[in-house]
């Protein structure tokens, strides 16, 4: 047992020896030692002066509570939405950029040249070639020269001599300087 | 969602905590019913018995208690804990040294309501609460904790974090001070 404890339960007289001894140090006489006892007990009575704790405590700690549970929720409003908002941005992108890719899907604005049908013995005699309005003349590539070997001999123009319009691989070259005013007179200036 | 009117009156305290960290208002209301009164009681007699300072740390003890429900080791003991944070807190307002210039200077010129009869016990009355309150922080503490709460030592132990013969030790010699400095009512008629 504890000092503080054989002080407080037994009176001066109920000691053994062996607490008498032990509390020598701490109480050598009856005097001090209810001293001692006296002084724990008025220390156990200070419990009654302690006042009530305030109702409203409580209602704070409600409110704070209810106010953390909000803010929790809140925020996980606000990463779902974020999530959503990440998502529908990413997919947007996508499809612009996708559109961008394939403009065969869009209207194109550039102009179609239409070859026109040619009458020129020069053209004639030279199948590969095949003249346009401008003066120029284009070399048929290898596979529409096959075509136009098939051929029952008829004049050759863009139409038969390109089934497909998209497959235009040609090199331009000038067969009759005369029939362009512009390279006659580049030539002239040159020389 | 946590049910309001279920009674939690017999859980243990341990078992009320995780209940708290899930959300449960009337685990909650069942702790604070048990150790409201009893942390405002030792707030109040370790800050100088100031009201307001003493509901204000009792309010952020429990804002600390359901914030930190999940850090509870569940093979302490839950009230060790609960005064152990109460007395790091104590700790806390005891460094700020201004505040506690003030209170004892406010302390000093409060006249302590007796209501004993006998006016050599009332001055013995005033004279052990001048006492205590000149107590430094950790003997304060301790004279507190076992005089007046009348915890055990281990949990004493428990709670400051110093071994239990240290603890017996400090008692010892706390009672021998506070003997030596109540000397001059050793022969008045004080006692019944």
């Amino acid at each position: 047992m504890q000092a503080e404890e054989i002080i407080h339960q037994k009176e001066w007289y109920q000691l053994s020896e062996n607490e008498r001894k032990f509390l020598t140090e701490l109480a050598a006489n009856e005097q001090e030692y209810n001293l001692l006892k006296k002084m724990l007990q008025v220390s156990a009575e200070e419990t009654s002066e302690v006042p009530l704790l305030s109702e409203k405590r409580k209602l704070s700690l409600d409110a704070i509570a209810n106010k953390n549970k909000f803010k929790s929720n809140r925020l996980v409003w606000y990463a779902a939405a974020s999530i959503a908002l990440i998502a529908f941005s990413t997919l947007l992108v996508y499809n612009y950029n996708s559109t961008t890719r394939y403009p065969a899907s869009v209207a194109s604005r550039a102009p179609v040249e239409d070859l026109p049908k040619t009458e020129n013995k020069v053209i004639e005699e030279n199948n590969d070639t095949i003249q346009t309005t401008t003066g120029l003349s284009y070399i048929v590539s290898d596979s529409k020269r096959r075509l136009k070997s098939n051929s029952s001999g008829k004049t050759i123009n863009a139409q038969t001599a390109l089934p497909f319009s998209n497959e235009r691989k040609y090199i331009a070259v000038n067969t009759t300087i005369n029939a362009d005013p512009r390279l006659l007179l580049l030539v002239t200036e040159v020389y | 969602m946590a049910l309001r009117n279920v009674s939690y009156t017999a859980y243990s305290d341990e078992l009320l905590l995780p209940l708290i960290k899930a959300g449960s208002n009337s685990a909650f209301d069942e702790i604070y019913k048990r150790y409201s009164q009893k942390m405002f009681s030792y707030f109040f007699r370790m800050l100088w018995k100031n009201k307001e300072l003493a509901e204000d740390c009792t309010q952020e003890l429990f804002v600390k208690l359901v914030k930190n429900a999940g850090m509870f080791e569940l093979e302490r003991n839950f009230s060790t804990w609960l005064y152990s944070i109460a007395n790091n807190m104590c700790k806390n307002e005891y460094r700020k040294k201004d505040t506690r210039l003030n209170h004892l200077a406010m302390v000093k010129n409060t006249n302590t309501t007796t209501d004993a009869v006998n006016p050599d016990l009332k001055r013995f009355k005033l004279a052990v609460h001048s006492c205590t309150n000149e107590l430094a922080e950790e003997k304060r503490s301790l004279y507190i904790l076992r005089f007046q709460e009348n915890l055990s030592v281990p949990q004493i132990s428990s709670i400051l974090n110093i071994p239990e013969g240290t603890v017996k030790s400090r008692i010892f010699y706390l009672l021998k001070e506070m003997k030596e400095k109540l000397k001059e009512f050793e022969t008045l008629h004080i006692y019944p």
